[in-house]
Parts: C-alpha cells; sequence; structure tokens
C-alpha cells in the first residue's frame, strides 16, 4: 500500500485533485464514479493508520460525522465499501474563514455577524445532538461563494457521555492555543460553553483583526487567557459598538461561569445586538470576580499567618519543653 | 567507648560522608544537564566531570593549604600536628586572619590520617562550590575558558573564604575579636560552600550575558525549556542523598549525637522547600511545575545547611519555607526584571538561599548547641532566642561573601574576557556546543 496519488481509484471514487496536505493526512477532490459527484476524501498517511491514538481519533471524527445532519455542517458520507482508512465528505467549493481574514482588514459586521449566527446556529443543533466541537477556529469554517457557512473537522469532538482526552495529548495535532478556552488549557473535556468562547473569539477576530491576548510565546499565551482579563474590541478599533462588545466579552469570560450558557443564548443576543446593554465596567462579572479574588486572597493570607504562627509556637515549644542534656558537652568539632 | 576506637570511628564517618558528597557531583550533572537544551548536552556533562579532576588537584597544590593550613587539629579526629600556620593581620590589639600557608600539596601531613580526611571531605565541598556556576553559564561558555576558570575558583576564591570561616580566619574569630556572637558560623556551608558558587555563578553570568534569543528586543522573554525533566529529578534525588554526607558529615565526629538532628533537620526542610515552591507555583500559574519543585527542595536543602546543627526541627520547616518561595521569586526577579539568564536557577537555590540560610542561623539558633564554639564560651543563639551579636556576625560574613567573592569573581572573568574570551561565537551557540566545542554529541541528530 502507498500514499495515494492523483490519478489513483479508491472504492468507488477517482481522485482527481490534491486540495491540501497537512502533516497528518492529505485531502483530495474525487469523482464519485456511481453518482459523478464530486467528494472530497481525507486519507491520512500511511504512517498513521497503524497509530492507535490517531485511528481513534480518525474513527471518532467519521462517527460524529456521519451521525449529523445540518446545513452548515459539511456532511460525512457513508462509502459502499471502504478498502482502507479514509473518510468521505461532501465537496464544499469555498474559501475558509482563515482565507478570509488573511487581508489583514475586519470584515464588516453584517457579514461578521452572519457568519457568527450561522456558526452559532449549527452549535445549537450540535449541543442539541450531545456533541462539542471543542475546536471551533477560523480554518475549520469554509463559506460558499453564496455566504453559506460550512463548519469541517470533527476530531476532538465528543459526545459528552464520552472518555476525556485532555488537549495535552492532543497537542500535537490541536496545533493553535488561540481559541482554545481556558477551562480546555486547565485540562477539563469542556462543555456547550467551550464552543461559545471559541466563537466569541472568531467574531472578536473578524471584527478587529487582532486577538484579546497576545504574547510572543505559547506558554506565556496559555497563561494569560487563564488568569487576565480580555482586551476589550475597542482597545483596537475605537469607537467599536459598545452592544457589540459587550456581547463579544460575554462570550470569551475567562470563566465558563459568567459566559453564556448555551449557544442559543448566544445566537439570541447576535440576532439583534442593538437589545443588549453596554457593558459597565464596574458592575457584573468583573466584579464578582474581583470580589472572588479579594477572598481567595484572604484566605491565601489567613492560611500563610497560621502555618506562620504554628510553627513559631513549635519553635517556642522546642525550645522550653525539650529536656537538656545536664551537662552540655563541649562541641567536638573545632575548624 | 574505648579511647582508640573514637577516632578512629569519627575518621571512618567523615571518610563515608565525604565519599556520599562526592556523589552530589553526579547529581549536579543529571540536574544541569536535565536542565539545558539537547545541543549542549555533551558540554554540560563534560563541565560536571571535569570539574571534578580539575578541583582535586588545584585543591591538593595550593587550595587546600590556603583553607586550612592555619589549623593545627580537628579534635575528634586525631591529635594535632605541626607546621599549621595562619597569616594574619595585627589590628587593635587582635590577630584578624587572612589566609593559611601550610600544608601545600598534602607535604607535610602526608602521614596524618586526620588532615588526610579532612583533605577528601573539604575537597567535595570545594568541588559542590565549583560546580554551581556551570550551571548558570551553561550553554555559551568555551569549555577552555571554564577550565580557567575551575584553577581559579579551586586554588584561590573558595580556598580564601573558606578560610575566613572554617580555617580560623577573621570572619570565625569576629566573635572572640569584636564581641559578635560565636563569629560567623556556618555548620556545612549555606555560605562558604554555596553562596560562594551561587555568587560566582552570578558574576559569571553577567559577564557572559545571556543565551542568544532569551531576551528578546521587545523585552519579552523566550521559555529555553530543558531537554529532560526526568534527568532533572533524578538528579534532584541523588543531591538530596549526598546531602546527608553534606550536613550529617560536618559534625566531623559519628560519636556527636547532633547527627540525628542535623540529618532530620535537612530532610525537614528540604521537604517544606519542594512543597512550598510546588504550591507557590501551582497558585500562580496554575501547573504544579515539577522544575520549581526539584529547586524548592534544592533550596531548602541549601538553607538548612548553615544552622542544621542549631535549631529545632519546626524552624528547620520554616526554614524551609521560606526557601521554596525565595527560588520562585528569585527566578523571576533574575528572568523577568533584571534579564539575567540562568539556564537552571543555580542564582536562586545557592546564592539566594544560601544567604537566607547563614542569616537564619542568626535568628533561629535555639541555644542548644554550639558550646565553645569558635573560643567563645556558651551556646550559639540567634536574635530570636537573645543573642542580636550573632545576628550580627551573620550579615557581616554574608556582605564579606558578597563582596570579596563578586568583585574577585567578576574580576577574573572580566580579565578572561580581555585576554582570553569567555564566550562562544553565535554559529556555535546556534548549531550547539557539543558539535563544535566538544565535537561529539550527546544524541544523534535527526
Amino acid at each position: 500500500m502507498h500514499d495515494p496519488v492523483v490519478g489513483d481509484r479508491l472504492d468507488q471514487y477517482e481522485l482527481t485533485q490534491l486540495l491540501a496536505r497537512s502533516g497528518m493526512a492529505s485531502i483530495f477532490k474525487a469523482i464519485d464514479l456511481e453518482s459523478q459527484q464530486s467528494v472530497a476524501l481525507k486519507i491520512p498517511h500511511i504512517q498513521y493508520e497503524s497509530d492507535v491514538v490517531f485511528s481513534e481519533r480518525f474513527r471518532r471524527e467519521q462517527e460524529v460525522g456521519q451521525r449529523l445532519t445540518h446545513p452548515n455542517l459539511v456532511k460525512v458520507l457513508a462509502p459502499r465499501e471502504k478498502s482502507r482508512m479514509y473518510m468521505a465528505m461532501e465537496y464544499v467549493e469555498g474559501k475558509s474563514l482563515r482565507a478570509l481574514m488573511s487581508d489583514k482588514h475586519p470584515l464588516s459586521t453584517e457579514k461578521a455577524l452572519d457568519i457568527a449566527r450561522q456558526v452559532c446556529d449549527a452549535l445549537v443543533y450540535l449541543h442539541a445532538e450531545g456533541v462539542i466541537h471543542r475546536d471551533i477556529k477560523p480554518e475549520n469554517i469554509l463559506l460558499t461563494a453564496s455566504g453559506l457557512v460550512k463548519i469541517l473537522d470533527f476530531g476532538i469532538a465528543l459526545f459528552e457521555s464520552e472518555r476525556r482526552l485532555t488537549w495535552m495529548g492532543l497537542s500535537s495535532a490541536v496545533g493553535t492555543p488561540d481559541y482554545m478556552a481556558p477551562e480546555q488549557i486547565r485540562g477539563r473535556r469542556g462543555d456547550p460553553r467551550t464552543d461559545v468562547y471559541a466563537v466569541g473569539m472568531m467574531l472578536y477576530e473578524m471584527l478587529t483583526c487582532n486577538l484579546p491576548y497576545e504574547s510572543p510565546n505559547s506558554r506565556a499565551l496559555l497563561r494569560a487567557k487563564t488568569s487576565d482579563e480580555p482586551r476589550p474590541p475597542s482597545y483596537y478599533v475605537p469607537g467599536f459598538d459598545p452592544s457589540l462588545e459587550a456581547i463579544i466579552l460575554k462570550a470569551i469570560e475567562v470563566s465558563p461561569r459568567d459566559r453564556y450558557p448555551t449557544a442559543a443564548t448566544f445566537l439570541a443576543d447576535l440576532k439583534d445586538p442593538s437589545a443588549v446593554l453596554p457593558r459597565d465596567p464596574a458592575i457584573a462579572a468583573t466584579r464578582r470576580r474581583a470580589g472572588a479574588r479579594v477572598w481567595r486572597r484572604f484566605v491565601l493570607s489567613a492560611a500563610i499567618a497560621a502555618v506562620l504562627a504554628t510553627l513559631a509556637s513549635l519553635i517556642w515549644l522546642s525550645a522550653h519543653d525539650s529536656p537538656r542534656p545536664v551537662h552540655p558537652q563541649a562541641t567536638p568539632r573545632e575548624r | 567507648m574505648p579511647q582508640q576506637l573514637e577516632p578512629s570511628l569519627n575518621l571512618a564517618w567523615v571518610l563515608v560522608a565525604g565519599f556520599l558528597v562526592m556523589f552530589m557531583q553526579a547529581g549536579f550533572a543529571l540536574v544541569e544537564t536535565g536542565f539545558t537544551r539537547a545541543r549542549n548536552a555533551t558540554n554540560t556533562m563534560a563541565m560536571n566531570l571535569i570539574i571534578y579532576p580539575i578541583g582535586v588537584i588545584g585543591f591538593w597544590l595550593i587550595g587546600y593549604g590556603l583553607m586550612l593550613g592555619g589549623l593545627r587539629e580537628w579534635p575528634s579526629l586525631g591529635p594535632a600536628v605541626a607546621g599549621a600556620h595562619e597569616v594574619a593581620l595585627r589590628l587593635g590589639g587582635h590577630s584578624w586572619g587572612l589566609f593559611g600557608a601550610a600544608k601545600f600539596a598534602l607535604v607535610t601531613v602526608s602521614r596524618d590520617p586526620a588532615s588526610l580526611a579532612m583533605f577528601l571531605f573539604a575537597v567535595m565541598f570545594m568541588d559542590t562550590a565549583a560546580t554551581i556556576p556551570t550551571g548558570a553559564m551553561a550553554e555559551r561558555w568555551r569549555f577552555s575558558a571554564f577550565v580557567f576558570y575551575g584553577f581559579f575558583m579551586s586554588t584561590l576564591l573558595y580556598p580564601l573564604y573558606g578560610n575566613w570561616v572554617w580555617g580560623g580566619g577573621w570572619l570565625s574569630t569576629l566573635g572572640v575579636n569584636a564581641g559578635l556572637g560565636h563569629g560567623h558560623v556556618d555548620f556545612a556551608g549555606s555560605s562558604v560552600v554555596h553562596m560562594t558558587g551561587g555568587i560566582t555563578a552570578l558574576a559569571g553570568t553577567l559577564c557572559l550575558g545571556p543565551r542568544l534569543g532569551k531576551f528578546r528586543a521587545d523585552g519579552t522573554v523566550s521559555p529555553m525549556p530543558g531537554h529532560n525533566l526526568p534527568m532533572s529529578v533524578l538528579g534532584t534525588l541523588i543531591l538530596a542523598f549526598g546531602w546527608f554526607g553534606f550536613n550529617a558529615g560536618s559534625t566531623l565526629s559519628a560519636s556527636d549525637s547532633r547527627i540525628a538532628l542535623v540529618a532530620v533537620n535537612t530532610i525537614l526542610s528540604s521537604s517544606a522547600g519542594a512543597l512550598a515552591a510546588l504550591f507557590y507555583v501551582w497558585f500562580t500559574i496554575h501547573k504544579p511545575d515539577v522544575g520549581m519543585a526539584c529547586n524548592g527542595l534544592l533550596g531548602g536543602l541549601v538553607a538548612i545547611t548553615a544552622s542544621c546543627a542549631f535549631v529545632s526541627p519546626a524552624a528547620a520547616v520554616l526554614i524551609g519555607l521560606v526557601a521554596g518561595v525565595l527560588v520562585v521569586r528569585t527566578v523571576h526577579l533574575l528572568e523577568r526584571r533584571l534579564h539575567i539568564d540562568d539556564p537552571v536557577g543555580a542564582i536562586a537555590v545557592h546564592g539566594a538561599c544560601g544567604t537566607w540560610g547563614a542569616l537564619a542561623l542568626g535568628l533561629l539558633a535555639d541555644g542548644s548547641h554550639g558550646f565553645g564554639w569558635n573560643g567563645v564560651a556558651g551556646p550559639v543563639r540567634g536574635l530570636f532566642f537573645g543573642d542580636v551579636g550573632q545576628l550580627e556576625a551573620q550579615c557581616v560574613g554574608v556582605l564579606a561573601n558578597i563582596v570579596f567573592v563578586f568583585a574577585t569573581s567578576f574580576g577574573f572573568f572580566w580579565l578572561m574576557e580581555r585576554v582570553w574570551g569567555n564566550r562562544v561565537s553565535a554559529e556555535v551557540e546556534h548549531y550547539g556546543l557539543d558539535l563544535y566545542e566538544m565535537g561529539t554529541d550527546a544524541y544523534p541528530r535527526e
């Protein structure tokens, strides 16, 4: 068996064009010889076929994909027979959101909101099916010429009931931590609010061409994302719509508790941004967290004081309650 | 115990303890190499290997005479021998020892078991101090410049400060001559060994400058993680084991009933240091950083070294806790504020915690030990137990170390820079010292 090339036949498909090639798999455009329709085939490189973690991930991606039907999700097809590991998907003519943003100009508000709404709509469906995508990022969002959004790549998606795989174990595959939620960084499996966070980050980037956290290295970035407040969009775009800013900041709150609890509530605000009150910097989550911080600091100081007081009394007791030798010997050491 | 048995037992104890301290060399090699990058692994290992023979030869030839040449005897190890001589300054009616001037190359004591055992024990201590800068200066130091440094450290720098504290020099007589407690007291070397190593490392790192790419033009710091954390963890545990020789051996007597307390204080302080560093880092960056826990454990060991025979177990825990936090804070201070590049954290562990250890004795020594230490009647007491003079003596010792060791070693490195060159070229650093300096890679390159 060899890595397939254009012109090869694979079961009912004939490979016609190499669309993309990554470290782990190649994506080909192919013709379904039975229906004469274009499809996309994702074929892992040969050396990964025997990799247990990889094939488990691949199998899961296919399984999740085949179960789902939604206009904004790339459809995963079920070939009649499969002679090797690969995944057949509907072929989408379009470009990725990453490519769309590559010219470093913010998208128009309407365009950005439209994309975010479509993604959210798909998430509402996914979450209702019990699936968390966990890897929403511009590279995984495809846009057709008519403006239809298609979400790709269920590589690390999870049925909520399935066992946990932490990001550490998948770090080589997961790549950029820019859209990863703080709870994922801390190794939790994530829930619907994890996907809400990623959509919030994308909306932020679409409208400002920047991300709220910037750091020259990924370790510092991870640390900042788990502990620092995000920069508001108006930092980059003066005069940014305050209602929209409130929506975005709520979606990317550090603590999942403070975010939109579901994609549906997020979507409702995205459908009518003007109904959302601008954020008052002095209230709500920020203050609640500041309160938690003060409390945490107080508990910590008290704990430290208690340890020190205990040690001080133990030192005092050791000096006064230990029996002493009756005739202290002269120390035999002379240096 | 029969009269003739006791010195033999003590002699055996000191030798066995010396063997344990020698094993610490392996610990240092593993810790430092694990914390540095793969392309410099052979070089880092080589420095840890070669500092040992250089140190032994240099200390045998000159260092031992300078450091301990002024002492007539070690009462626990055997009778006095003739021929000791300390060069001293007469000032204010008192004699202030500067350096020893006898026993060079062990010629006059080649048949005295006490002197020979003390040579073995002391040379291992010296090697510990000399190894410390190889970690802080790793990944960019010319190997030939390092060899010169090895002789400088073993023949001159370490022996001089060592003489002042342990060889009858002026710091040890601060009590008799100036009424400051028992003079500068350092049971097993927080200041003599670790501060000396740490301060030299600081001077050397300042002269060498940071590794290429460590500090970017925009002021940010790039992390350069070591290549083998398991190696560093193993090294840390080996060091902790060898430290029993370091501290308990410093009683110089197997019949000294303080040995048990010394060993217990050693494990307590190191454990407290490791936990303090671990939880402190966990709390601030949300990950239980193992590398920091290693350095916290070592910091606890360094800090208890001066006072392990003089403080209660509870005080040892306190000393370790402070040391663990101190290590983390110092690492951050050096890296983020001062932009001093110490790949393994040696300045924080040995310099900062050594300083804290020497001062902690002046605070927490509880008056249960050290009767007649350095010729001053009564036990050693810290500030909290009624003797402010002891804390003052500790401060003088610490200041003397900072001023003398820093100035002398900085001068040495500065001179080396002028006449020989301390640092490898950028190209060598880029491709790794293993390839161009050593000619041998530690691991196959991909």
